[in-house]
């Protein structure tokens, strides 16, 4: 249930969203059964696609600054594995799956009509999701889910019209500038202990879309560690993750620009 | 829309259209296939090549290379053990020394004329730290550590700088 607090637009500009997490590697796992894991999905996913695999990725605080993001560990010794794309027939969802990753799309994929499914049921779908995984590899390996990441995403794509600055109040005390600017910036997000729950992740710029179209790209993910490995741990940080990237989406906005969106 | 846009995988899968300035060239390379070869690592300290290379080395070992029968690093504590010395290491200028454990974990240890820190990474987020400092006598002896490693900091920070018997009086 959407929390009351949190600020609701009829129409928000999405293109994509994004729920995921990063768990340990399952004993006994190997590339040969990701067909097994298809098989859980390929009712309402059946096109499968391979892409390079995502590296893990360790959210850490305390430090002055982050870990380079590039690769890490060239392991030679290691196999990959690739990441799979399980999409829908429409292409408007896709599971992702790699041996130590899941993570949950919703795509505008080109439609503009389609209406964003809202975070509720995206959860929903997820958590059933990640339950199926969970209980295949408890099945057929004797593990269950070891999650030590979370991560939500999302990527608004702002047709522009008009001055930058009446849309993304980062760029009000800019008006007039050009398609060729970015900006980007992280903060910490603490928990009521005081302690860091996880990192936000806000980055914003112009560019060129269909039609010759001006356009503002603002992505906001956030990234942390649930308080245990279990899965009810992980949609709670995912449900922290979307109140504060809806709430920073909301202070990076216009009030002009939340008028077009329909901002209850 | 966003069809002309960059559609590039980031971490977190994302195939939304992208800041066409955000780590252009690793996402470029990586939408070509060319991921891990390819790439120019970023190095932040000249060790960095080293300890990578030994890495490397710790999560290729063979069952029983201890004699008994010891594991190999696993490959994810090795990445965990990789991106948390990149980000404690920014006030440190001694370099890590990588040793295997047994059981797919690692240590990793900075020792220096002022003092000792060493790291336990049993797991991602599962470290235990024990630091101690020959000049000021400070001794802590296998805190467990998560996420926030700022204590690691401040400890790599004391041993591997110049130290003026003054100071540790005071």
């Amino acid at each position: 249930m959407r929390p009351s607090s949190l600020p609701d637009y009829q129409a928000p500009p999405l293109s994509e969203v994004v729920l995921g997490v990063q768990f340990q590697e399952i004993q006994g796992y190997q590339q040969i059964h990701a067909g097994k894991v298809w098989d859980l999905f390929k009712q309402h996913f059946p096109i499968v696609q391979e892409q390079p695999s995502l590296d893990k990725q360790f959210e850490l605080f305390g430090m002055q600054h982050q870990p380079p993001s590039g690769p890490v560990v060239r392991a030679f010794s290691v196999a990959p594995h690739p990441r799979y794309w399980f999409c829908s027939a429409s292409g408007e969802y896709l599971i992702q799956f790699q041996q130590d990753r899941l993570l949950f799309n919703w795509r505008r994929h080109h439609d503009d009509t389609l209406e964003y499914p809202r975070y509720e049921q995206l959860r929903d779908r997820f958590s059933g999701y990640l339950t199926a995984l969970n209980d295949f590899f408890s099945a057929n390996f004797g593990e269950c889910l070891r999650i030590n990441q979370c991560e939500a995403s999302y990527y608004n794509t702002i047709p522009a019209l008009g001055d930058t600055a009446d849309w993304v109040s980062i760029f009000r005390e800019q008006s007039g500038i050009g398609t060729e600017f970015s900006f980007s910036n992280r903060h910490i997000t603490l928990g009521t202990d005081g302690e860091p729950l996880g990192r936000l992740y806000v980055e914003c710029a112009g560019g060129i879309a269909r039609f010759n179209e001006k356009v503002l790209v603002l992505n906001i993910t956030f990234r942390g560690m649930p308080k245990t490995e279990s899965i009810e741990d992980a949609l709670k940080l995912l449900d922290v993750a979307r109140a504060e990237i809806v709430g920073k989406f909301d202070s990076a906005t216009t009030s002009h620009a939340h008028k077009k969106w329909g901002k209850v | 829309m966003t069809s002309s846009l960059n559609k590039v995988p980031l971490i977190g899968g994302q195939t939304a259209p992208q800041p066409a300035t955000y780590q252009r060239q690793w996402n470029d390379r990586i939408l070509r296939g060319t991921r891990c070869d390819a790439l120019p690592l970023v190095e932040t300290y000249p060790w960095q090549p080293i300890v990578r290379q030994r890495l490397d080395e710790v999560v290729g070992l063979q069952r029983g290379w201890d004699g008994y029968t010891g594991i190999g690093v696993s490959y994810t504590n090795a990445v965990f053990a990789e991106q948390l010395i990149s980000a404690v290491c920014h006030s440190c200028n001694v370099q890590p020394q990588i040793v295997p454990g047994s059981r797919g974990d690692l240590y990793v240890e900075w020792h220096s004329l002022n003092g000792d820190v060493e790291l336990h990474v049993v797991g991602p987020y599962k470290v235990y730290g024990t630091y101690e400092h020959m000049i000021t006598g400070e001794l802590v002896d296998n805190e467990s550590f998560s996420s926030d490693f700022s204590k690691v900091s401040h400890w790599l920070k004391e041993i591997s700088e110049e130290y003026s018997h003054d100071r540790a009086a005071a």
